[in-house]
């Protein structure tokens, strides 16, 4: 092959990969509370995007977009502990559908509260200055931001793959999406762990909105693809688990990127159908336990 | 140390313990036998806070159990073994042995535990998710005993073990009676059941029918017939 055609699809590989790091931070928050507390969250979108916009805000007015990947997801993440101690713990007992009741109007009130505050204008983050340009790659190059997306998703894959595996809390979570109860009973408190975790997985969805800031536009709207597209990605990788959060990003993130190349009015339903071969073969997802 | 008054349990609207009433004084090793559904796992479920009381009292020491979340009631010092082990399979034998540890001076830790599971000494670094039965409950029972507990609620350790391992899980009882350790044993098993405790209670629908020594209950060939023969 030569390089004309081998580079366009080296580029879109890496936006695809680019865009499943993105995913990933998203997914990994809403696989683990899913899997943990049987809870579904479906404001884990508007929580991407409250991200996204405070570090739009947070860029601006100090001057640094550095700064804004640190602070922004720190507010979040202790936003969503409040909220997880006011309004969601009352719900663990009930079912799915009051879950997604009130979710789903959280979300319509953090994003309208955004609209509020930003506009409805599309809106970008500059890149920071050290991440503009691109990176030589022998028969082509990439812009140097999307390389930043792609190794900072990869060390925090790695970093929460360490924390999960190697850690004691990892191991409290672990045996939380196993047996809640049972955690529970050997003395541990449970509901303090998943306010943690929960607060924890909306910082890391605000992480992704404030990386997403310089790299896709802001607008209204931004919530809700994410959110079905982490959905899916929780689904194909398996429920509770990061290793299925990591490997379904990276199918669902190709698979949106290419789709909205070679077939860009059916990009959607071409994810839905490998989503669907996928639950043929593995039912549980691909790094799924049976749900008993 | 354990007091349990008058004590009704509900799953939703169906009434499973009607009145129980049940003490244990400390060292003391109570069994707690009865058919399939008597409501023995209740009382064990009653008692650690995963189906808490509607009514009743529930005293251990100077606490009241009845309406706190469990893991204070273990913190309390209440070790579970629960029916059905519920080890976590995704953690390694080490992992679930430490997950839940509270030192002690004295006490259980890892060390002790493993000596007196050598088996569990070798596969430490295995996923839980591997082991057979009996392992398996070895690891339920060094798992309870890396909490310390001042009191250990056995909940059926020999249901669906073949009879060489019941043998072997039968002296590791004996071994924490010798210790002093002061135990509930629910078991279906009555042969390990009586040769572990000092005294037992029969239950049966979900009320207490007979509490006495092993001998007692031995001797009673009505209790033994209506309440405990297949």
């Amino acid at each position: 092959m030569n390089a004309q055609i081998l580079s366009p699809l080296i580029i879109q590989i890496l936006n695809g990969l680019a865009f499943s790091m993105l995913l990933f931070l998203l997914a990994a928050g809403l696989s683990v509370i899913f899997g943990m507390m049987d809870f579904i969250n479906l404001a884990h979108g508007a929580f991407y995007m409250l991200g996204a916009y405070l570090g739009l805000t947070a860029t601006q007015r100090l001057g640094n977009f550095w700064v804004a990947l640190i602070v922004v997801p720190i507010i979040v993440a202790a936003l969503g502990f409040a909220l997880e101690k006011i309004l969601l713990r009352p719900l663990y007992k009930r079912g799915h559908l009051d879950q997604v009741l009130l979710t789903f109007g959280l979300a319509f009130v953090v994003t309208d509260m955004i609209r509020w505050i930003w506009g409805a204008d599309i809106r970008s983050v500059p890149q920071p200055p050290e991440l503009t340009g691109a990176i030589p790659l022998g028969i082509t190059a990439y812009p140097r931001y999307r390389g930043f997306v792609i190794v900072a998703g990869l060390v925090l894959a790695a970093a929460l793959w360490a924390i999960q595996a190697r850690t004691r809390i990892g191991a409290v979570i672990r045996a939380g999406v196993a047996d809640k109860e049972m955690v529970g009973g050997l003395g541990i408190n449970i509901s303090l762990v998943f306010a943690c975790v929960f607060a924890f997985g909306v910082g890391l969805a605000a992480l992704s909105g404030v990386i997403a800031g310089p790299f896709l536009s802001l607008a209204p709207g931004m919530d809700a693809e994410q959110l079905i597209l982490s959905l899916i990605v929780v689904v194909v990788g398996g429920m509770g688990t990061l290793k299925g959060a990591f490997w379904g990003s990276i199918v669902v993130g190709l698979a949106d990127t290419f789709g909205k190349i070679y077939v860009p009015d059916f990009s959607l339903m071409v994810i839905f159908a490998i989503m669907a071969a996928i639950l043929l073969v593995r039912p549980n997802g691909l790094f799924g336990r049976a749900v008993t | 140390m354990l007091q349990l008054t008058d004590v009704e349990t509900y799953y939703g609207e169906s009434h499973v313990l009607h009145g129980v009433s049940l003490r244990l004084e400390p060292g003391e090793a109570v069994g707690l036998l009865g058919r399939n559904g008597a409501g023995k796992s209740t009382v064990i479920r009653t008692i650690v806070g995963f189906t808490p009381p509607r009514s009743g009292s529930i005293r251990f020491f100077d606490h009241e159990l009845a309406g706190l979340p469990s893991y204070k009631i273990a913190r309390l010092g209440i070790g579970l073994v629960p029916q059905g082990r519920r080890i976590f399979p995704d953690l390694t034998v080490r992992e679930n042995l430490t997950l839940a540890a509270r030192d002690q001076a004295g006490g259980w830790t890892l060390g002790r535990v493993m000596d007196h599971f050598p088996r569990l000494r070798e596969r430490q670094s295995q996923l839980a998710g591997t082991l057979s039965g009996g392992e398996l409950q070895m690891v339920a029972i060094g798992r309870a005993l890396m909490t310390n507990p001042r009191l250990l609620l056995m909940d059926e350790p020999s249901e669906g073990l073949a009879p060489m391992i019941v043998r072997e899980i039968g002296a590791i009882i004996a071994e924490l009676k010798a210790e002093k350790l002061s135990f509930v044993l629910v078991e279906q098993n009555l042969s390990l059941a009586l040769d572990s405790v000092d005294r037992a209670y029969v239950m049966n629908k979900g009320a207490i029918v007979f509490e006495g020594t092993p001998g007692e209950l031995l001797a009673d060939e009505a209790v033994h017939r209506q309440y405990l023969g297949v």
